[in-house]
C-alpha cells in the first residue's frame, strides 16, 4: 500500500511556508515542495507528482479555490486530496470550502507538531473517497 | 512566551529540531517590525485587513498565541469597521504595536 510522502504546500506567506517546511519535512519527516502561489503550483505538480496539496485560500493571484479548480484539471491530480488552510473557520465557510472539492480544512494557525498527522488522516479519508468512486 | 513553554511545545522533538525551531522563532520574530510597518503604513482597508489577517494566522504556529489573537481581534475589528480612524480599531492596533514591542527583545 502507497503511503503520504509527498506534499504540495501553496501558501503566499513566508513564515507560514517555513513553519509548513519544519513541521512536514523535520517533525512529519515528509517530502515537501514550497510554491509562493498557484501559478507555480501548477507548474510544480507534474514535476513533484503530489501525494496530497495543503493550499491557502487568500492568496494574490489565483486565490485557493481558483488553484483548486485548475488543479483539477491536471492529469496529475486525478483523486489527489486537496486540503485547504485558513483562518476562517466558521462552519459555513468551512462548508463552502468544502463544497469546491477540497478533502478538509485546516485551520490557521495550525499546531506544527500535529499538522502531519492531521493532514495524513485527511490523507486516508481522501484516499477513501477515492477508492469508493 | 515563555521557554517552558516552548519547551512543551516541543516536547519529544529530537534536539536538532529543537533548535530548528527556536531559530525560525528568531526569525519570525525579527520580522515582526517590518509586519508591523506594513499594518501602520497600509493605505487602504483591505491592505490593514490582509496585513492583519497574515499575521494572525501565523503568530500561533510559532508559539505567539497572544499576539496572534490581537491580530486577529484588529482583523476584525478592521473588517466590521469602514474607517481605519475607528477608535476600537485605534486601540486594538496599539495593543498589537505594544505586544511586537515586548517581544522583541524577548527571543
Amino acid at each position: 500500500m502507497s503511503d503520504l510522502r509527498r506534499v504540495l504546500c501553496v501558501e503566499d506567506d513566508p513564515d507560514i511556508r517555513m513553519i509548513i517546511e519544519f513541521s512536514l519535512a523535520t517533525v512529519g519527516g515528509l517530502e515537501v515542495c514550497l510554491c509562493a502561489g498557484g501559478q507555480l503550483a501548477l507548474k510544480q505538480a507534474p514535476v513533484f507528482l503530489p501525494d496530497l496539496v495543503l493550499l491557502d485560500v487568500m492568496m494574490p493571484g489565483l486565490n485557493g479555490p481558483e488553484t483548486l479548480a485548475a488543479l483539477r484539471l491536471l492529469p496529475c491530480m486525478q483523486g489527489v486530496p486537496i486540503v485547504f488552510m485558513t483562518a476562517k473557520a466558521m462552519p459555513d465557510e468551512v462548508e463552502e470550502l468544502l463544497q469546491y472539492g477540497a478533502t478538509g480544512v485546516i485551520v490557521k494557525p495550525f499546531d506544527p507538531m500535529t499538522l502531519p498527522q492531521n493532514i495524513r488522516i485527511y490523507w486516508e479519508h481522501g484516499r477513501d473517497i477515492c477508492a469508493d468512486l | 512566551m515563555t521557554s517552558a513553554q516552548t519547551s512543551d511545545l516541543t516536547e519529544g522533538l529530537p534536539p536538532a529540531a529543537v533548535a530548528q525551531f527556536q531559530i525560525l522563532r528568531q526569525r519570525f520574530v525579527a520580522g515582526l517590525p517590518a509586519r508591523w510597518q506594513e499594518i501602520e503604513l497600509a493605505d487602504t482597508h483591505l491592505a490593514l485587513q490582509s496585513a492583519l489577517h497574515r499575521l494572525a494566522g501565523s503568530a500561533g504556529s510559532y508559539g505567539f498565541e497572544s499576539l496572534g489573537h490581537l491580530a486577529r481581534c484588529a482583523e476584525l475589528l478592521a473588517q466590521t469597521d469602514a474607517s481605519t480612524e475607528s477608535s476600537e480599531l485605534i486601540q486594538a492596533l496599539q495593543r498589537l504595536g505594544k505586544e511586537i514591542e515586548t517581544l522583541q527583545p524577548a527571543v
